[in-house]
């Protein structure tokens, strides 16, 4: 395996990670709220939020790189700010990766939140719990799996992320050239050898990561089925 | 929309609505009540009695609930919502730590309620009735000042339940803690209830003392009528399997039950009427009364209104045994009746 791919696996699991962990943050309130609220433009929001999931990522790339670009408000405040464009950077592919995989967070969170029973919701309220303690105590270890399965998808997705981290990151290795472009350079350079290592490595996780997420998801069925 | 309430000192009374989304009042409920002992909230199902205790119990967030004299109501649901990822004991201990004092031991009260060797178990695999045990008891040890009790025992059978309800009933007394228990059984509520509100289309539509308001019901049942003789204990015949009552005065047998019985309930059906002193025989029920009225059924049968002292037998008898007998009002007769489900509403 060549320096640079290694250089590329590293930054493919750095932003896999941080992505994962942002979104995790983010994700669980978002969906924490949304499965309790009832209002008419409820499914907006969820389109909205679900868009990744059908959008072609050449299409949010795009968007995403004028966005960031310092000719754009924002992309120009954040130079600003940093001192360096986000365009064309690890932050600029974090961000587009966060965007990129929300769905993947927000949906299973979602689905757990809406499907858990409101019995244990309301008897712990009877009990004197409030909104935190209730959460904590009773939500998150009865939605464990659905957690760990929001985790593990957001960060197996971000791990085979293509279109969007080529549209707003380019190809610099070190910076924005993760695994599967790193994949591409080394099929247009027609260095097969290469191309099959992280190729069949992609692989191989991506398949190892599915076998937890769905040995988890059967235990979830067992937890309150 | 609201909820308001007058103290005194035997005594507390809500008032409140709760608007559907169609701004129309779900439920529009006052009712005064007594602050201690085990009240019943009878109606039929969509009456919106899951909804006035959920409102109690400060859960309808459109509901606001103000100035109660209980700021800890406690409450047992249709579901017994045991959390599953906690053990038995977890549960209970969970429900301890928010507790503002000890109730109770955890192995005293899960001794009380038959589930002590369940304590170290799972949740999962637990029956319907050993969940919902818990889950009395878990509502329980976490010392509310009123217990809210929504079918709790509904999924018990009928000795289990019988169990559950003379333990509430005792650990009403011992702990001071009053209960508003809702049940369709009315048989069930006049046995273990002082008073009883009666719910229908969001309303209470008559609240009073137990005794009252199983006669008022009475009244409104289509189906056929009963009578509601107040009897004390007197005796068991264990060696026949019978219970011997006290009826003003008058000796009544029913066959034994599994607590003494304060109301004993007889279909108007199954009570035969003589003029005269009957012979003895196997219907050991027989007491002496007088006619005070005769209503009208239906074209063929007439209701006899026979006064035992202070209270009231019905009879239905046919219009051919009326014209026989030559029933008049002030007419002493002897009611004879044999008493199969003295505690239910079984014709």
């Amino acid at each position: 395996m060549a320096a640079t791919d290694i250089t590329a696996l590293w930054l493919t699991l750095k932003l896999a990670f941080i992505t994962s962990c942002i979104l995790l943050v983010i994700g669980t309130p978002l969906a924490w709220w949304l499965s309790g609220w009832q209002s008419r433009f409820k499914p907006l929001v969820l389109a909205i939020v679900a868009l990744p999931l059908v959008l072609p990522p050449t299409v949010l790339g795009f968007y995403l790189l004028i966005a960031f670009s310092p000719q754009s408000e924002f992309g120009a405040l954040w130079q600003n700010i940093t001192g360096k464009q986000l365009a064309f950077s690890f932050y600029g592919i974090l961000l587009g990766s966060i965007l990129y995989s929300l769905p993947f967070m927000l949906q299973p969170l979602y689905a757990a939140f809406s499907q858990l029973p409101k019995t244990y919701l309301d008897v712990a309220h009877t009990l004197g719990m409030g909104k935190v303690a209730r959460f904590c105590k009773i939500v998150v270890p009865l939605t464990k799996a659905s957690f760990i399965s929001a985790f593990g998808l957001c960060f197996a997705h971000t791990l085979g992320e293509f279109g969007v981290v080529l549209m707003i990151g380019g190809n610099i290795p070190g910076e924005t050239q993760v695994l599967s472009i790193a994949l591409f350079d080394h099929v247009e350079s027609m260095q097969y050898q290469q191309a099959h290592v992280l190729a069949a490595g992609l692989l191989v996780l991506s398949f190892v990561l599915l076998v937890v997420l769905y040995r988890q998801h059967g235990k979830k069925a067992q937890l309150w089925g | 929309m609201g909820l308001t309430m007058s103290e005194t000192a035997h005594s507390w009374a809500f008032k409140s609505k709760l608007p559907d989304s169609d701004g129309n009042a779900r439920i529009d409920a006052e009712a005064e009540l007594p602050v201690s002992g085990i009240i019943g909230l009878y109606g039929e199902s969509g009456a919106g009695k899951t909804t006035l205790l959920r409102i109690l119990a400060g859960l309808e967030s459109n509901a606001n609930l103000t100035d109660i004299p209980f700021k800890r109501a406690g409450m047992v649901f249709q579901q017994a919502g045991l959390f599953p990822h906690l053990s038995v004991k977890q549960n209970l201990q969970l429900a301890a730590s928010y507790a503002p004092h000890e109730v109770m031991d955890i192995g005293e009260l899960s001794q009380k309620l038959g589930f002590s060797h369940l304590i170290e178990r799972d949740c999962n695999g637990l029956s319907g009735g050993e969940q919902q045990r818990i889950a009395i008891a878990r509502a329980i040890i976490n010392a509310p000042d009123l217990l809210l009790l929504d079918e709790a025992v509904s999924a018990l059978d009928q000795t289990s339940r019988i169990n559950i309800l003379n333990v509430l009933v005792e650990l009403s007394q011992t702990l001071s803690l009053p209960m508003i228990m809702v049940s369709h059984q009315l048989a069930e509520l006049s046995q273990y209830c002082d008073y009883l509100m009666h719910m229908q289309a969001g309303k209470i539509v008559a609240h009073g003392h137990i005794q009252q308001m199983v006669q008022q019901l009475n009244i409104s049942r289509s189906s056929g009528a009963f009578s509601h003789l107040q009897c004390q204990f007197k005796l068991q015949h264990s060696q026949y399997g019978m219970d011997e009552y006290d009826v003003e005065g008058q000796a009544l047998f029913t066959a034994s039950q599994n607590k003494p019985l304060n109301i004993i309930n007889v279909a108007a059906s199954r009570v035969s009427i003589s003029t005269s002193q009957p012979a003895q025989g196997s219907m050991l029920n027989c007491l002496t009364a007088t006619l005070s009225a005769i209503e009208n059924v239906d074209q063929y049968k007439r209701r006899l209104v026979l006064q035992i002292g202070q209270q009231q037998l019905l009879a239905d008898i046919s219009v051919y045994s009326l014209e026989i007998l030559q029933l008049q009002i002030g007419m002493p007769l002897w009611a004879q009746f044999k008493l199969h489900n003295p505690s239910q509403f079984i014709d």
